[in-house]
């Protein structure tokens, strides 16, 4: 989730942002002229790349997906491009693909990320090196990382298939496999199973092995942050009460840390329906990965607009993209956001 | 702290995990390609070849990668941090007429994700001539809307008492804002500073669309056309992906705690 | 892998030699007579190319003739060579560039064809394309069709600056032949550069303890080699998911891919499902494997696999990694009731952009320099690539010679490719090629069974070629 594409300061923290409060009012009186006129000259900069590369294109980007554009602008075709998206099963193919990586690696990456973070609040020696070693991975370019995992991931010389080999596991294919995991179990019989619930490739899942690698130190720091906010008092109450650490995990600490795994949520949906350099980097592109396995939104919209110069077809797919972003965080707002504890 | 042996199993069970893809990376990047891509693997090169970092090396212009990445991400981070000192000093000390609107657009294009963008600016820097360009890698990317509020949140937390007594002593609001403004928002700067320089550093997908020529890729664009060249093998992708992360390595283990904190600082507000 | 595009090709009609009898009685003159007789042969008789045939002289006056490079211009040329090949190039400009000092070329390596396609198809919608690239015939065609690229003909008509007929003559015909295009009026896009073809590397040192001593020559063989191969517990066929290396089976078989008119793919015809038959065998019985970028390679020189199909560029890896020439054998593909021995022609071309009327002569100036007879014998004859020269009389140079005999395995390549046969050029073809990867992926990893890849590739292509 974390290797989305590097806007600003990375899309969690941009996110971090959005979540946030709201700002405070702090000027009540009716500024100025001379007051507008410096706030505004300071503020040029900032505004003219803001409006310039950002704002303004997006109504650009609506403006070319009313268009059969290829290389050039071609004819007005209304909502066309979206109707064709949407009866598309390549487009539905790769929507399959960016939900089940997200639905892999979200809770994949919060329940680890809970529970390192725990077991580092604790009073424990050596704090700060373990959280230094789980956080190395975040801050590496996901580009190389995403090599070396491809390495290791490797169907003939992979480390990987060696271990599991010792093991008595057969060797995988990994990034090449096309099958998922229960068709590869069941074989034969998974071929009975509808499409949604054979489940993603296993080149899939070796992608969402390496993001959660990568992105645990940024979870873990999170949780942090979140658990040196609980006030130590209420642990030694709940202690004093004879709680053992498993309900003090469940009763005090997680709900208490609810606003910070929403906050989580939040960035990491927002992160995995983004993600695209792991993709570009382990899977073939020009292909999608085994059999388009791999292929999600945004590989697809990258495919359209740089491989079939689809410009207008491209825009609306990644208008769709936006709207079901944009969807999910109001639905998690309002589902999620109701059981969130705030102090 | 007898009870803790367990957790420390745990932990460092854990850590071994986080760290081998950095020491098999090493690792290989030092054997021959018969080595590396023997069976069974060794955990440690049984002859050390120096000289697979002279071969990756040079198998690509890394030279030139690097300068531009260099460029690039230095080059956001300073355009970065003088708009967003200036905006987010702006929206702390200055009341000025449609401060909300300004600021709920601001806020909006938080929401855009860069998909969108792609097309539309890929066509506003063909108009503005940029393609190919230094230009279209870094103005983009100069101003951030998380480093304007960050930033912003410093400087309310500045007393007002110091305004005031810069006034006194004749500071304009460009003198508060660098003498006094701007040495005690150090750490929020720095924190900014590294994020950017980190993002310029590891972007890809934007540098792929608006660059063609070789002269013009930066590293992350670099080594995904060095994984596919045909010549290359893994052990020469180690070492190229070895050296292409040191330097960030090297940033981080000097500047962990503003990079720590500034990721933290992100989440703590949710 | 982006790799395999590096080996793809073009396909027109197959490339007639009616002169076999005549070609048969050279057979005991030498292997080297013997190909460049087969392509002057080829020559008289191929249909003639279309430049030879209308003189620049009967159309008025020539609009290049007009154009004179009296200010240095420089040109940014775009191409996919890395290497000891790339060094080769670098050689060959600047020796142009020496002996034409007001033309600078600046060469710029995207690495691999996939690349090097989006980009330049990205710079064109940028309005920056580069001024000349390396590109395949489908490439030349989307770019043209972009208003990028300009037509070779002006320029190889022009009285001042063009070919004599004679000379148009001497490219060998099937090449030329690939770069006009008929859907634009026999307009001549690209001009040939890179050729080679799609040829068996075996590794001896594994065979022959199986008891084999040659190569498999037809499907069968190869299917008992490999399984001899498994049964003791070695790989066989190292398989790059390669569509080009799929339409040569489908040739080997004796069929087409493709209907003539462009419009219907061939699948469903005996020769593709037998190939699809073959590559689900080779998938159910695990006598192949999918490899990742160039481990086919790798593989084949450690001892790891018996067989592996791809163009001849990949000559020159082998070539030095084999430490003599009786560890490994090049020859065509495994036939499988084909008339006659077939076999992939690949290879691209280079192509001009629009930009000045001075640049634009420039790059013709350099690509006509390029293929010379000479230039052209140094680079396609040479250890470094593993391609072809583009021009008969090259290969009856002194140092053509030489360099065959002294290269036995660029020879087996060079005589493999008179068998060679051009793919494809359809509009929309590049889309079914995915498709081909597909079922070839889906075959061998025994996702898909022979019928189920049948009628993906037939569904699929009937839409992306009705577009």
């Amino acid at each position: 989730m974390i290797d989305a594409p590097a806007l600003e300061g990375g899309v969690e923290e941009v996110a971090a942002v959005a979540v946030a409060t709201w700002p405070s009012s702090d000027e009540q009186a009716r500024p100025g002229w001379r007051e507008t006129f410096i706030g505004y000259a300071y503020l040029l900069p900032a505004l003219v790349v803001l409006a310039g590369f950002h704002f303004i294109p997006i109504l650009y980007a609506l403006y070319i997906s009313l268009f059969n554009w290829r290389i050039r602008q071609g004819p007005f075709v209304g909502l066309d491009n979206y109707g064709s998206a949407l009866t598309s099963p390549d487009f539905w193919d790769a929507l399959k693909v960016s939900v089940f990586y997200a639905a892999g690696v979200i809770p994949g990456t919060l329940i680890l990320s809970v529970l390192i973070g725990y077991a580092l609040h604790q009073r424990i020696g050596g704090r700060a090196i373990y959280r230094l070693v789980y956080f190395i991975p975040y801050i590496t370019p996901v580009v190389a990382a995403a090599l070396v995992w491809r390495w290791i991931f490797h169907a003939q010389y992979g480390i990987l298939n060696f271990v599991l080999g010792l093991v008595g596991i057969a060797p995988q294919g990994w990034l090449q496999e096309p099958s998922s995991l229960i068709e590869l179990l069941l074989s034969q019989a998974a071929t009975l199973l509808p499409g949604w619930l054979i489940g993603p490739s296993e080149a899939l899942v070796s992608i969402m092995i390496f993001t959660v690698w990568h992105a645990l130190g940024f979870g873990v720091v999170i949780v942090l942050a979140g658990l040196s906010n609980i006030p130590q008092e209420l642990y030694d109450a709940a202690r004093v009460d004879g709680a053992g650490p498993w309900r003090i995990l469940w009763r005090i600490t997680l709900p208490l840390l609810s606003p910070t795994l929403f906050f989580l949520t939040i960035v990491s949906t927002i992160g995995a329906f983004q993600s695209f350099n792991s993709i570009y980097v382990m899977t073939d592109p020009v292909h999608g990965g085994p059999l388009g396995t791999t292929r999600n939104v945004t590989m697809y919209i990258f495919q359209n607009f740089f491989e079939f110069t689809k410009l207008g077809y491209a825009s609306a797919v990644a208008f769709l993209l936006f709207f079901i972003i944009l969807g999910l965080t109001v639905l998690q707002l309002r589902v999620l956001g109701r059981r969130v504890h705030y102090q | 702290m007898g009870g803790n042996l367990p957790l420390h199993l745990v932990l460092s069970v854990g850590g071994v995990l986080m760290l081998f893809p950095f020491y098999w990376m090493i690792v290989t990047s030092f054997k021959g390609l018969d080595e590396a891509s023997g069976l069974p693997p060794t955990l440690w090169p049984a002859s050390w070849q120096w000289d697979n970092y002279i071969r990756a090396w040079q198998a690509a212009p890394f030279g030139r990668y690097f300068v531009n990445t260099l460029i690039v991400a230095g080059g956001q981070t300073l355009a970065v941090l003088v708009t967003s000192t200036l905006a987010a000093y702006t929206f702390a000390r200055v009341g000025f007429r449609g401060k909300n609107v300004v600021f709920i657009i601001f806020l909006g294009t938080l929401m855009i994700p860069l998909e969108v963008l792609l097309v539309p600016d890929f066509i506003i820097l063909k108009y503005l001539g940029w393609y190919d360009t230094y230009l279209a890698l870094i103005v983009p990317f100069s101003a951030s809307v998380f480093a304007i509020f960050l930033l912003r949140q410093f400087f309310l937390s500045i007393p007002n008492e110091l305004w005031d007594a810069a006034q006194i002593d004749g500071c304009g609001r460009l003198g508060f804002l660098w003498r006094v403004a701007v040495p005690l928002a150090k750490p929020a700067l720095v924190t900014v500073g590294l994020l950017t320089f980190h993002a310029g550093w590891n972007s890809l997908l934007w540098p792929l669309i608006v660059t063609g020529s070789t002269d013009m890729r930066v590293l992350q664009v670099g080594l995904t056309a060095f994984q596919s060249d045909a010549r290359v093998q893994y052990h020469l992708w180690m070492a190229a992906a070895t050296f292409t992360i040191a330097p960030m390595l090297v940033i981080f283990l000097f500047a962990q705690r503003y990079f720590i904190e500034g990721v933290a600082r992100a989440g703590i507000r949710g | 892998m982006r790799l395999l595009s590096a080996v793809r090709g073009e396909l027109v009609e197959p490339q007639r030699t009616p002169a076999l009898s005549s070609f048969d009685k050279l057979r005991t003159n030498g292997p080297i007579a013997l190909i460049a007789a087969l392509f002057v042969v080829a020559g008289c008789t191929g249909p003639g190319a279309p430049a030879s045939t209308s003189g620049a002289n009967q159309s008025g006056a020539n609009p290049v003739d007009a154009v004179e490079i009296t200010r240095p211009v420089a040109l940014e040329f775009w191409h996919r060579q890395v290497g000891a090949s790339e060094a080769l190039q670098q050689q060959l400009i600047d020796e142009f560039m020496a002996a034409n000092s007001n033309i600078r070329i600046n060469p710029q390596s995207l690495g691999n064809y996939d690349t090097l396609y989006q980009k330049t198809m990205a710079a064109i919608q940028a309005g920056s394309p580069p001024d000349m690239v390396a590109a395949y015939e489908t490439y030349a065609s989307d770019y043209y069709e972009a208003g990028a690229l300009i037509p070779f003909d002006d320029y190889v008509r022009s009285p001042k600056y063009g070919l004599l007929p004679q000379e148009v003559a001497d490219y060998i015909p099937s090449y030329m032949e690939a770069t006009h295009f008929s859907q634009y009026g026999g307009k001549q896009l690209t001009f040939p550069y890179t050729k080679s073809d799609l040829v068996l590397f075996t590794n001896m040192d594994l065979l022959r303890p199986l008891g084999f001593q040659k190569p498999a020559a037809t499907w069968d063989e190869f299917l008992t080699h490999c399984r001899a191969a498994v049964r003791s517990g070695r790989q066989c066929y190292a398989a790059a998911i390669d569509p080009s290396a799929f339409d040569g089976v489908v040739f080997s078989y004796g069929g087409e891919v493709i209907s003539p008119d462009g419009k219907k793919a061939l699948f469903d015809q005996p020769p593709g499902i037998k190939t699809l038959q073959l590559y689900e065998t080779l998938g159910k019985e695990k006598l192949a494997y999918q490899i990742q970028g160039i481990d086919d390679q790798n593989d084949l020189v450690a001892g790891r696999a018996l067989y592996m199909m791809r163009s001849s560029t990949s000559v020159p890896f082998l070539a030095s990694g084999f430490s003599d020439n009786s560890k490994w054998e090049v020859s065509i593909i495994p036939q499988g009731g084909s008339p006659k021995p077939v076999t992939v022609l690949y290879g691209a071309n280079i192509s001009i952009m629009k930009s000045t009327p001075e640049k634009q002569l420039a790059a013709w100036l350099f690509i006509k320099w390029l293929t010379r007879p000479d230039v052209t014998a140094r680079w396609g004859l040479d250890t470094s690539n593993g391609y072809f020269p583009v021009r008969q009389s090259a290969l009856g140079q002194a140092t053509a010679a030489t360099f065959l005999d002294s290269n036995p395995r660029f020879k087996q390549a060079l005589e493999v490719s008179r068998s060679g046969k051009v793919e494809p050029s359809a509009r929309g073809w590049n889309e079914v090629r995915n498709y081909i990867a597909d079922a070839m992926t889906g075959l061998i990893t025994g996702k898909m069974t022979a019928d189920q890849a049948q009628q993906m590739l037939m569904q699929k292509s009937a839409q992306a070629l009705a577009s």
